[in-house]
């Protein structure tokens, strides 16, 4: 079975502590919000959850592997950037991200998880020549990909640049991906609603910098 | 089986990158076309001369040429974030980054390799030194991609990084550029270039083990 356990985990940018010491434990099929103020370290706790930033202190265990640079458990990470080469069509792009994990794809098997995010049709435009909302629904459409049977989804506020629609559709999947045992970690400024029996929420409440030290930075 | 499909899957994307954006590969051809034309007419027409000169002028023109693509690296993808894929791959780093520099190789070296024997005739160079001088472009190239993947995985996203980039690379590539006109000389003097071109190779070997695993380490340490 799936679990995401993370024990008084810190990670520190510059030598400086980003938030308290975090700890929570969740099940599989779990939905776990991450919420906090800007520069609360919300993309930095997701990173270290994908293993892209290692921790200061504590450790991240997914089932029971620790969390090494390696992805141990499978989970899929979208981050704030889409992760595309704007020269390349939105099938090069996800055939790329398919085949660099060690999975080759079909063109349909791309179409379909296009489709799924309604963007078939532009699966041979490039992606440089898309909208924000396309371009973010095309970097989605990785969830779809076959081989990507992973334990977890790992979403930086993946519902900016969505239109309405959109946003219910992706809170749909991600109600369906929940029910199918995975869990799902996202951070988002919006309120976006999306039922899940397994929700837990995780606030990280920045560190700030002692008085003394922000007057020196100012007079330097 | 799912290592060779994750390094095809590199390669393919920079050779489409390279079949796209044709700037990407022209830009270093035309750098090269440039430096090699300009210098006769600084020092002067007598062939004399400009055979002397022609076999280094014409090396490190390449050598720089070749410089230009070095942001093709990593710079690119850690700013539009498709470096992830790499990071977050279960397959080796070190492999994945050796497709890239396999592609890249493979996209500069032909074309310049190409044009050497043609810029060779500014400098009334022979044939057999204009072909050798080819030869040695070919080991030269990925030498200098392979040495530069370390300095621009450890300079990835850092400002200024390019000239950085350069000041970091171009020494460690004097031991190919020496061995590289070496035999040109040689054969523009009449003796066997096989000792020069031995070293060269070697060299090339040596970065070839050793710079994909330093590569990955450092892109480790500067993306976490």
């Amino acid at each position: 079975m799936t679990g995401l356990s993370v024990s008084a985990v810190t990670i520190e940018r510059g030598e400086r502590p980003l938030f308290a010491p975090l700890t929570f434990n969740t099940d599989a099929g779990a939905l776990v919000r991450v919420t906090g103020e800007n520069g609360a370290g919300k993309t930095t706790l997701l990173r270290a959850l994908a293993g892209l930033t290692s921790v200061a202190s504590g450790s991240i265990q997914w089932l029971s592997a620790p969390s090494a640079h390696y992805i141990g458990a499978k989970r899929v990470f979208i981050g704030h950037s889409n992760a595309m080469n704007d020269s390349l069509s939105p099938y090069e792009n996800l055939a790329f991200a398919s085949g660099v994990a060690g999975k080759s794809v079909t063109r349909a098997e791309v179409r379909a998880a296009l489709a799924r995010t309604g963007v078939a049709a532009l699966i041979d435009r490039r992606v440089g020549s898309l909208s924000q909302g396309q371009k973010k629904r095309v970097a989605l459409a990785r969830l779809f990909l076959p081989g990507n049977e992973t334990a977890a989804w790992l979403l930086d506020e993946p519902f900016v640049a969505l239109d309405v629609a959109t946003q219910a559709l992706l809170a749909g999947h991600i109600e369906a991906t929940l029910a199918e045992g995975r869990i799902v970690v996202l951070t988002s400024h919006q309120r976006v609603d999306i039922r899940a029996t397994n929700a837990i929420e995780v606030t990280l409440s920045a560190i700030k910098a002692p008085e003394r030290l922000v007057a020196n930075e100012v007079q330097a | 089986m799912s290592l060779r499909v994750a390094a095809q899957a590199v390669f393919r994307r920079e050779i489409t990158l390279f079949a796209r954006r044709r700037s990407d590969w022209a830009n270093p051809l035309m750098f090269f076309l440039i430096v090699t034309s300009i210098f006769p007419f600084a020092v002067g027409s007598e062939s004399e001369r400009l055979r002397l000169i022609g076999i280094g002028v014409l090396f490190v023109g390449a050598l720089l040429a070749a410089m230009l693509a070095l942001p093709r690296l990593f710079d690119e993808d850690a700013k539009d974030g498709s470096l992830e894929h790499l990071l977050t791959s279960p397959e080796p780093l070190a492999v994945l980054i050796l497709a890239r520099v396999a592609a890249i190789s493979l996209a500069l070296a032909l074309p310049l390799a190409l044009a050497t024997p043609a810029f060779a005739l500014f400098y009334a160079l022979p044939s057999e030194v204009a072909s050798i001088l080819a030869l040695t472009v070919v080991l030269a190239v990925p030498t200098l991609i392979l040495i530069g993947a370390i300095a621009s995985a450890l300079l990835v996203a850092a400002r200024g990084g390019a000239i950085l980039t350069a000041v970091l690379v171009l020494p460690l590539t004097i031991p190919t550029l020496i061995f590289g006109a070496g035999a040109a000389l040689k054969v523009l003097s009449g003796e066997s270039p096989a000792a020069e071109l031995a070293l060269q190779a070697a060299y090339f070997l040596f970065a070839l083990a050793l710079c994909p695993l330093a590569a990955a380490a450092a892109l480790r340490i500067s993306t976490d």
